[in-house]
């Protein structure tokens, strides 16, 4: 009765993308790990600040892996509290005794109660000792949320606006091989968890781990972003620092 | 290994000034840092907008018609002059150029301003681009035009309509012209009939470009108020190829470029007729 009524006073899209999110963990509990991260930051758009707090299931078996993301974000001037979902699938695979993996993700942000974002797209990443490079492409589009179509009286005009394919990069430079207990990473992209960027707007992102047991990691981001990079005119857009936690629930019996 | 980093450093030093010195038009020191930032040109457009009071252009009929242009680029004047000859017609109210109207050197400041000051009897408005901020051309800008944000508005018989330029000259409107944008919404939008606002940088992209967008976040929070507040028509330049794109009631139109060297220069003729905004892209012969 208390679920019913719970449910009853959340929106439907949220209820839906929750209900989601459980079923999806439901269906990882074999061999999940997890991770979380909260995120506090300031920009031109939250000026006094924000907070975000962030959770990753995911399920790996072998050499696949399906992944889910929900986003939560407080502070400054919002009209809602859910940040986003995310939805991927990645499959590791050698070639010319070099390691490769090719993911596939969706990613739906709702930024205002009338308009939202989605995302798909595809990225290949290939690992070397110091080094990762990560290429793909993501196809965004903007659109108005169907209620707001649905309640539109004059409907004129066109809801969504569907963009090209965006060039998706990351760099990163580590300053350990991947199997020391700490790390230091240097890089370069114009994606994060729930932000992709145009191509010309690039990130530099300083992320260390720490490796506390075997199944249980943290790390510390610390994000900065620019603006106008490409007019050759760069201009300050903002900051981040997260701090997360990465347990491999699977690997419990080593702890 | 010391004496390769310090080769190394000497190469990239030589390669960027080699590049500086093949063009007079890229001020390649905004790869790593702008002299004046967008908050502190905010400041400035709000001490200049103190001191010369919002204008109010007053037509005698219920219809109306406006030129904009972007990205002239001057140096030469070619194609600026050919617009200015149009912007003369005595059915046109004011003319705009949104942006990149120079290279940011001096010179090509002294020829913009003397070709507007002598050929433009109609109010001219200027909104500010990237290159207009190259070599400091901020100071030069603000010398010449004062301010890069501001609104103007234009009383006809049968209403009064609201017009904003916005400095997205380097790429960001900044945290506090944001605020500007949203208290000016907020508190003058419901008094007017119509809303156009002008920019430089483009909102979407409508083809694979190297010219830069808004980021991400800062397009969701301009998408979300031109939505509340029901802006009619956002017209950018920038990217110097046409587009027009219809979200909401909202049109985003990308400009051609007014340079002289561009094959298809264009301009646009924006008529309103008792409320309702019609546009037309106008090649120059």
């Amino acid at each position: 009765m208390r679920i019913r009524q719970l449910i009853s006073i959340l929106p439907k899209k949220l209820t839906a993308s929750l209900l989601i999110f459980w079923l999806f963990v439901i269906v990882c509990s074999a061999q999940p790990s997890i991770m979380s991260f909260a995120e506090a930051g300031q920009n031109n758009i939250f000026n006094r600040g924000y907070f975000s707090y962030s959770l990753f299931p995911s399920y790996g078996l072998k050499d696949d892996s399906f992944d889910a993301g929900i986003l939560f974000s407080f502070g400054g001037d919002r009209e809602r509290n859910f940040g986003g979902y995310s939805l991927g699938y990645t499959r590791k695979f050698s070639l010319l005794k070099q390691s490769f993996a090719v993911s596939g993700f969706y990613l739906w942000v709702p930024f205002s109660s009338d308009l939202r974002e989605t995302n798909l797209g595809i990225v290949l990443n290939y690992t070397l000792p110091h080094f990762q490079f990560t290429l793909g492409n993501n196809y965004r589009t903007y659109r108005f949320s169907k209620a707001f179509i649905r309640s539109d009286e004059n409907a004129t005009g066109n809801y969504r606006i569907i963009e090209p394919g965006n060039l998706i990069y990351t760099f990163q430079y580590r300053v350990n091989r991947e199997e020391k207990l700490w790390n230091l990473m240097f890089s370069v992209t114009n994606n994060d968890y729930f932000i992709i960027e145009q191509e010309t707007n690039p990130m530099i992102l300083l992320k260390g781990t720490y490796q506390f047991k075997e199944n249980l990691s943290s790390f510390i981001d610390i994000g900065h972003k620019s603006a106008g990079l490409l007019c050759i005119k760069v201009d300050y857009f903002g900051y981040f620092f997260r701090l997360g936690m990465k347990w491999d629930i699977a690997k419990r019996q080593d702890i | 290994m010391g004496y390769r980093k310090k080769a190394g450093h000497i190469i990239v030093l030589a390669v960027m000034l080699f590049i500086q010195s093949c063009s007079d038009d890229v001020d390649l020191s905004g790869f790593f840092y702008t002299q004046e930032r967008s908050d502190e040109r905010f400041d400035n457009s709000m001490a200049w907008n103190l001191l010369h009071p919002e204008k109010d252009i007053i037509v005698n009929s219920d219809n109306y018609t406006f030129l904009v242009a972007g990205d002239s680029h001057c140096g030469t004047t070619t194609n600026l002059d050919f617009f200015l000859e149009k912007a003369r017609a005595p059915e046109i109210s004011f003319s705009i150029i949104v942006g990149d109207v120079t290279s940011g050197l001096k010179n090509d400041y002294d020829t913009v301003y003397k070709h507007l000051t002598s050929q433009a009897a109609l109010p001219y408005f200027l909104s500010v681009g990237n290159h207009d901020l190259f070599f400091h051309g901020w100071k030069y800008f603000f010398d010449y035009f004062g301010s890069s944000t501001y609104t103007f508005t234009v009383t006809s018989p049968s209403g009064k309509d609201l017009f904003i330029c916005l400095d997205t000259g380097t790429g960001t409107l900044g945290s506090k012209q944001l605020q500007w944008l949203k208290d000016t919404l907020k508190d003058k939008r419901g008094s007017y009939r119509n809303c156009v606002i002008f920019t430089h940088v483009n909102f979407f992209r409508e083809h694979r470009v190297t010219s830069t967008t808004l980021l991400v976040e800062e397009l969701y929070a301009l998408l979300d108020l031109f939505s509340d507040y029901s802006a009619d028509l956002v017209i950018m330049g920038h990217d110097h190829l046409r587009s027009v794109e219809n979200f909401g009631k909202t049109y985003y139109i990308t400009l051609d470029a007014l340079e002289d060297e561009f094959g298809d220069a264009s301009y646009m003729r924006v008529t309103n007729q008792e409320g309702t905004l019609s546009y037309k892209f106008i090649d120059v012969d």
